[in-house]
């Protein structure tokens, strides 16, 4: 899978210095793209290629896992407990909340949308 | 913007910031997990600000701050609902009353189930906050 154009590469006036750890890697600006080919199951790639633009749908994806890897690290660090044995206890408590949604359930809070997008609920 | 997976209200807020068991942080951390935002109502995050304790502001700056997180403003087309529930409700419970209605069906986070069972289909997913 190709995603992205030829990456381009920094004129060395634009470069900035990097820590030693980064030394040698090619330097892109923030923005920029790179081209990067990853190998995905076959149910993955035959969702991908339905796709028109596989670079954003993957780069949405990725996006979104990342916000959510950087929420999870603040809540830690705040010495929130987020061990495996308490997340269970929500995703448990989360999952029956949600199981109890009856297809009744839908449609009167679809008309409650409808009524209050009118203005008179 | 993510999807939305949860919507919080002052209560909700406040339990966060006040340093209780962690369950609300769980639940935006759930969400987070699982590519979905928490939304919280501006008009709630004002009034946590407002009553939150000098100990507890930083955790709504960081909240604030937090990529999962999705503060709405109260909207023009909003008011008139809003008003008309805000006198049973108040305010910012009515608003996030509001959002809740503008997305079915996510589950809303208050210490209020009894007063926002008055507005919201009888079913509507409800996490109590303690």
């Amino acid at each position: 899978m190709e995603t992205g154009g030829e990456p381009v590469k920094l004129e060395p006036s634009a470069r900035v210095a990097l820590p030693d750890c980064q030394a040698g890697m090619t330097l892109y600006a923030s923005g920029m793209t790179k081209k990067l080919a990853v190998s995905v199951p076959d149910d993955v790639a035959e969702r991908l290629s339905r796709e028109a633009n596989v670079s954003a749908y993957v780069t949405d994806a990725v996006r979104r896992r990342m916000a959510g890897e950087k929420t999870l690290e603040m809540l830690r660090t705040l010495g929130i407990d987020l061990s495996p044995d308490k997340m269970a206890e929500v995703r448990a408590r989360y999952e029956a909340l949600m199981a109890g949604i009856t297809p009744e359930l839908r449609a009167e809070a679809a008309a409650l949308y409808a009524r209050v997008k009118s203005g008179r609920p | 913007m993510n999807g939305i997976g949860l919507i919080l209200d002052t209560s909700a807020l406040l339990s966060y910031a006040e340093g209780s068991d962690g369950e609300v942080g769980r639940n935006i951390a759930f969400q987070a997990d699982n590519g979905l935002s928490v939304l919280v109502p501006a008009t709630c995050l004002a009034v946590a600000y407002k009553d939150v304790t000098s100990d507890g502001w930083p955790y709504l700056d960081v909240l604030s701050g937090m990529a999962s997180i999705v503060v709405t403003p109260l909207e023009h087309d909003q008011c008139a609902v809003l008003g008309g529930w805000a006198r049973k409700l108040g305010l910012p419970l009515a608003h996030a009353v509001v959002e809740t209605t503008g997305h079915p069906i996510v589950p809303l986070m208050t210490a209020h189930r009894d007063l926002v069972a008055q507005f919201l289909p009888k079913e509507w997913p409800i996490i109590d906050v303690e």
